[in-house]
């Protein structure tokens, strides 16, 4: 998600009295919540929250990039170095070089990445488990796509 | 030790006893004769008499011995090996470390592939089947433009040998009067957005006879000698593919510009309709107009319209 974004919300919600907005936007999650001063527990109303100081505002920020940084620990992304199209098996028929829940070392093939017939092998660069595997046997792809999840053991 | 390429080199030059050659290379007698019968198992023809050792015929074998003396590059093939028999010759090429522009070459491959796993036949002796490990260090943009560069400086190469039709077939086969004559395997690694290695497979029929072919291959494949109806020293072909392959590789390094015109002329089916086929399966027919800068193909599919091609096999059938 754009942070100038999330900095507009902050800006436009500064001086209403939303306490608390959720947004969801391309599965990335953010909340932002800013304090309104301690609430009224009595039943006196007030008629203007301008008048309420602005400088006790405090504004809280939680946005999903903690969540993100948690899952880019568990998974190590493997993308794509080139244009091309990805080829899960040496050759049509043969088993796949890898399957999802498949444990992998550093350095063996995950899958084949052709680009005018000239065959480059992907290898894993870490140890792990393959957590997801993100493209389809023949699908085209493009630089830096990302093509599989590897739970990092 | 006996360094046998400068032994070779003398006795293909002149008659040596094996008390001279003792003295040449500060060795025993026993030695000399050790190395001259290890000559022969190699399939040197040695004449012996005498007043000593004389080489009356060279196998034709790309030994060592015969291509490293001969070489006029710069790089590729100063570390050369060669095997009686291997799996594959990229495969041992990617297995080791080797240095820029090293030359594995095998006599057979037990495992010789091409393709999405396509077989290669490698009938021994009869071919040249050899891998180049290059380290280039260029941007992988520019990957796409040597599976075109091997090919063309194998065309210029094989046309040094025969005058009949020779064509590329895009992107990487040669044929000859209609039949596959060489076909490539090119590998590559890529680090941090850069071509970090290639390896390099060809496979060039050259002195096959019809019965060395597979049956149901006859149709599709030939050799130099089934065409040219002689036998051709694959020795002197390879060494003339590795000077030129050095020379074109360098040049493209420098530029990363290949000439698509020249190659596009000598394209096979260049004007006429063909058939894509992905997997065997048609996916799309139209007329060959030849080559992008990045090698990919141009195909007019109708009067309006051309399909430029990444992926696929051409055929004419339909």
């Amino acid at each position: 998600m754009d942070k100038k974004f999330i900095f507009e919300i902050i800006e436009k919600i500064k001086d209403t009295n939303i306490e608390e907005i959720e947004l969801e936007i391309e599965g990335d999650k953010v909340r932002i919540k800013q304090y309104l001063g301690p609430k009224e527990v009595n039943t006196f109303q007030m008629p203007n929250y301008a008048f309420q100081p602005v400088a006790e505002k405090k504004e809280e920020v939680k946005t999903s990039e903690c969540n993100t940084k948690e899952e880019n620990k568990k998974y190590h992304v493997i993308k794509s170095p080139l244009v091309g199209t990805f080829y899960r098996a040496p050759s049509p028929g043969a088993p796949p070089f890898v399957e999802e829940g498949d444990m992998v070392s550093k350095g063996q093939v995950l899958c084949i990445i052709e680009a005018l017939k000239v065959m480059n092998e992907i290898e894993s660069d870490v140890n792990g488990r393959v957590a997801k595997i993100l493209v389809e046997n023949g699908q085209p792809v493009e630089y830096g796509q990302e093509l599989f999840y590897i739970e990092v053991q | 030790m006996i360094d046998e390429i400068k032994l070779i080199t003398l006795l293909k030059e002149k008659k040596l006893s094996g008390e001279e050659l003792a003295k040449i290379f500060g060795t025993s007698r026993v030695a000399v004769w050790k190395k001259i019968t290890k000559l022969k198992t190699l399939g040197y023809e040695i004449h012996s008499d005498k007043e000593g050792y004389k080489i009356i015929k060279s196998p034709d074998k790309p030994l060592p011995t015969e291509i490293l003396p001969a070489l006029e590059t710069n790089f590729i093939g100063k570390n050369y090996h060669y095997f009686e028999e291997i799996d594959s010759t990229n495969n041992y090429a990617k297995s080791k470390d080797l240095p820029n522009g090293s030359v594995i070459l095998a006599e057979n491959q037990t495992a010789g592939k091409g393709r999405k796993g396509r077989k290669w036949i490698s009938s021994k002796y009869k071919g040249l089947y050899f891998s180049i490990v290059l380290k280039p260090n260029l941007e992988v943009t520019h990957l796409s433009k040597f599976s075109l560069l091997f090919p063309y400086s194998t065309f210029k190469t094989l046309k040094e040998f025969t005058n009949q039709d020779l064509k590329i077939k895009w992107p990487n086969d040669i044929y000859l009067n209609g039949k596959k004559l060489a076909g490539f395997l090119i590998e590559s690694s890529i680090e941090n957005n850069l071509i970090t290695k290639l390896i390099v497979g060809i496979g060039i029929n050259v002195n096959q006879n019809t019965f060395d072919f597979p049956e149901d291959l006859n149709y599709i494949v030939t050799s130099l000698k089934l065409e040219e109806g002689k036998e051709f020293s694959r020795s002197e072909i390879l060494l003339k593919l590795l000077y030129n392959i050095e020379k074109d590789y360098t040049d493209f390094i420098k530029t990363c510009y290949i000439n698509m015109k020249d190659i596009e002329e000598n394209l096979l089916w260049l004007g006429e309709k063909v058939s894509v086929y992905e997997d065997g399966r048609m996916v799309l027919s139209g007329i060959v107009k030849g080559l992008n800068s990045d090698g990919s193909l141009i195909l007019q599919v109708d009067k309006e319209t051309e399909e430029i091609i990444y992926v696929g096999d051409l055929s004419i059938r339909y």
